[in-house]
């Protein structure tokens, strides 16, 4: 399991730091001097001004990763087959196996529906903060 | 802004930044060098970083056991014919919503977008029973619709925010100019939207060819992509290692090639609507 | 050849009425200014004589055609944006011969006519260039350049100095108004800057929330002005206005006295008041008073008046220059 974690974030590291710095080099300079003019130190003008410009995009890579690795399948598929036993087996992996391994098809359909509610609730979320970016 | 950044301070991060990044790109690095050791080698532990017999049998076991090229072929296929038929649909879609909305156009662009956000495991079981029954299975047409329409909502997406930025008065000054909707298009409009059309197709391009859900579920052999070929090589027969590298990298290189090229484009494309 | 007539022109954008009812003469060949504060709907009564807006009523007229339902493309207008709207992609040349292209004339015309507006405007070094490699001012003529090179019947200039830097804007002043006179083509301009309309305008209209408050000469609105929303716009520093007593001592609800017209009376005759604060400019000397009861005023002296902030200073308006106005704030003529 922690293979396929590890796995899965290496892959994925790119796409947050990609986000994170151009939301980083969108950051107003003068901004950033203003604070310095006040008087606060690194450290604040981090915590005060850096972070909260970057809550927005943080929030956007947490959903959609959320989003995409709910449903991680090829690297389970390549590297572990699910094993050993279920240890690494999570809901893509198991609709699968029941749908073409062992053909139970109910089943395998009543987890699609499951997956999809959850996927739905984190997605609302993050349609609703792309949303607002659209206004501006 | 015009302060001096000592030169300590840039040495160090400068340090630190390649550090990183070769971290990152680290595993990539090891796997085509275990494709050129053999089998033997690639096993042993302590690992050899670069002295040890170079050997190029595992490429030629590749393409002899599993012919690497009929695989690329299939990919080349369904990748290329799933963007370009997902950049015919999504032009004029994202054409009305940019320069024509309504009320309703955030609306629909959100729908479309949320449609990417469904797990695809969901659709798993109907999809595979629909194609099963049309005789769509292991096709490259039905590989090909389907990535299509999976990436369509993207397509959609990044060509409406290229289109948005095209500034308004600009097509304006070609109306003053005295030209028609149809000379406007072709002479103003579309060569400022061409930058915005060949980002789109790059990066859509990249992610069918990488895509590994549906090719690896709706395909076994004859339509195949190198995502499935790959995958082929993890079999239970016992871990090739550097075959499976050797597979990998040639699986990879095509695209590794064409994203290097394409970086700004890419750059641009993954990191729409997540920042202001 | 260029003569445009407005009658009853409105526009409202859903629920909001941006003009009112618009009419005016504009005569061939003359350099019209629409001035007025943000928001007024200059720039809007501009786009819709242009056609890029449709009219929610009213007719424009052209040359005694009503244009109304006639695309921008037809209606052998020029326009200037204040972004300039230089295509990214053309080069300089490509820019100013767009128009002539689209009209469909023949290759060796068009760049006789793009090298002689070039030469007019001193772009011919960078007839090759693209917009990104130019400066502001540079970019500023070839949007002017595309626009004269049309021969049009009128040209329609949106802000188009507002992006440049002050000197580059009292020298493109006088080059707009120079290459006006030189073309004899009628010309509506559109600024917020009173001063730019004062020098480069035949006639100017004045706009205030989506009416036409006043349309005349620069020195009929400085004279003249037919209400107080006029009188207050045009002329820098504000006109002094005072109600009250001294205000119905005159026949009027308020006055207004230019500060140009305030004389310092050494007699202390006029309004007394103390000076809050002066700026000597050298050429000129600007008091702010504060004189009780009459409020606070704006004086102007010509010349070097030594006097400063805490002095007592008595200033008496020119009696042949007060403006009267009445409730309405209308102007009162005797």
């Amino acid at each position: 399991m922690l293979a396929i974690i590890l796995i899965v974030s290496w892959q994925w590291l790119p796409f947050a730091t990609l986000i994170l710095l151009t939301a980083l080099q969108s950051l107003d300079e003068e901004q950033k001097e203003a604070a310095e003019m006040d008087g606060a130190p690194a450290l604040s003008t981090f915590i005060y001004i850096t972070l909260p410009h970057l809550a927005r995009p943080i929030t956007v890579v947490i959903l959609i990763e959320t989003i995409f690795l709910l449903t991680v399948f090829a690297e389970i598929f390549v590297t572990t087959g699910g094993g050993p036993g279920l240890q690494t087996t999570n809901i893509a992996f198991l609709i699968y196996a029941q749908a073409l391994i062992q053909y139970d098809v109910g089943s395998a359909s009543a987890g699609g529906l499951v997956a999809v509610v959850i996927a739905n609730i984190v997605a609302f979320f993050l349609v609703r903060i792309v949303g607002r970016n659209l206004e501006a | 802004m015009a302060r001096a950044v000592t030169t300590q301070r840039k040495l160090v991060s400068t340090a630190a930044a390649w550090i990183a990044g070769f971290l990152i790109f680290f595993p990539i690095l090891w796997m085509v060098l275990t494709s050129f050791k053999t089998e033997l080698e690639a096993f042993a532990v302590p690992p050899s970083f670069l002295f040890f017999h170079w050997t190029t049998e595992n490429y030629a076991t590749v393409q002899e056991r599993s012919d690497y090229f009929h695989h690329a072929f299939n990919s080349i296929i369904v990748a290329g014919g799933s963007t370009l038929i997902a950049m015919a649909i999504a032009i004029p879609a994202a054409w009305s919503m940019a320069f024509s909305p309504t009320k309703r156009t955030k609306d629909i662009l959100l729908w479309m977008l949320s449609t990417k956000m469904m797990p695809p495991v969901g659709v798993l079981v109907p999809i595979y029973l629909i194609y099963r029954d049309f005789g769509l299975l292991d096709t490259l047409a039905g590989l090909t619709f389907i990535l299509c329409l999976g990436n369509l909502p993207i397509v959609v997406w990044m060509l409406f925010t290229y289109f948005k930025e095209i500034p308004k008065d600009i097509l304006e000054a070609a109306r003053m100019d005295g030209a028609t909707i149809s000379k406007e298009l072709v002479y103003v409009l579309t060569p400022m939207a061409v930058p915005g059309l060949a980002s789109t197709l790059l990066l859509n391009l990249i992610l069918a060819w990488n895509e590994a859900f549906w090719t690896l579920n709706l395909s076994t052999l004859s339509a195949a992509p190198l995502t499935v070929f790959i995958a082929s090589y993890s079999s239970p027969e016992g871990l090739f290692w550097a075959k499976l590298s050797a597979a990998s990298t040639l699986a990879i290189a095509p695209i590794l090639v064409l994203g290097w090229f394409s970086q700004r484009q890419l750059v641009r494309g993954l990191t729409f609507g997540a920042v202001k | 050849m260029g003569q445009i007539t407005l009658q009853g022109v409105q526009k409202s954008f859903g629920p909001v009425h941006i003009i009112k009812g618009a009419d005016l003469d504009i005569a061939d060949g003359s350099f019209v200014v629409f001035v007025g504060p943000s928001g007024c709907g200059k720039t809007t009564l501009l786009r819709l004589i242009a056609g890029l807006e449709d009219v929610s009523g009213g007719n424009i007229l052209i040359d005694g055609k009503n244009v109304v339902d006639v695309p921008p493309a037809k209606r052998g207008l020029s326009m200037v944006f204040q972004s300039y709207a230089l295509y990214p992609h053309m080069s300089v040349r490509g820019n100013i011969a767009f128009g002539l292209k689209m009209a469909g004339l023949p290759k060796g015309e068009i760049n006789r006519k793009v090298e002689a507006a070039a030469a007019t405007l001193n772009l011919t070094p960078y007839l090759d260039r693209k917009p990104r490699e130019l400066s502001g001012g540079q970019r500023q003529r070839v949007a002017i350049g595309r626009a004269i090179v049309r021969e049009p019947k009128a040209f329609l200039f949106d802000e188009p100095l507002s992006n440049l830097d002050a000197a580059l804007r009292v020298q493109m002043r006088l080059e707009v108004t120079r290459l006006q006179k030189q073309l004899a083509t009628t010309a509506i301009y559109v600024t917020h800057d009173q001063v730019e309309a004062m020098t480069m305008a035949d006639k100017i209209v004045v706009l205030n929330a989506g009416k036409v408050e006043q349309y005349g000469s620069p020195l009929e609105l400085y004279e003249r002005p037919a209400n107080l929303f006029v009188a207050g716009f045009i002329g820098s520093p504000k006109m002094n206005f005072v109600v009250g007593e001294a205000a119905r001592q005159r026949g009027a609800a308020t006055i207004g006295v230019r500060p140009e017209h305030l004389k310092v009376d050494s007699a202390g005759q006029g309004w007394r008041g103390t000076v809050t604060a002066a700026e000597h400019l050298g050429s000129d000397t600007f008091l702010y008073v504060d004189a009780g009861p009459i409020g606070p005023l704006t004086a102007r002296y010509v010349g070097e008046l030594n006097l400063d902030a805490g002095d007592k200073v008595s200033l008496s308006p020119d009696p042949a220059r007060i403006h009267r106005f009445d409730e309405s704030g209308n102007a009162l003529r005797a």
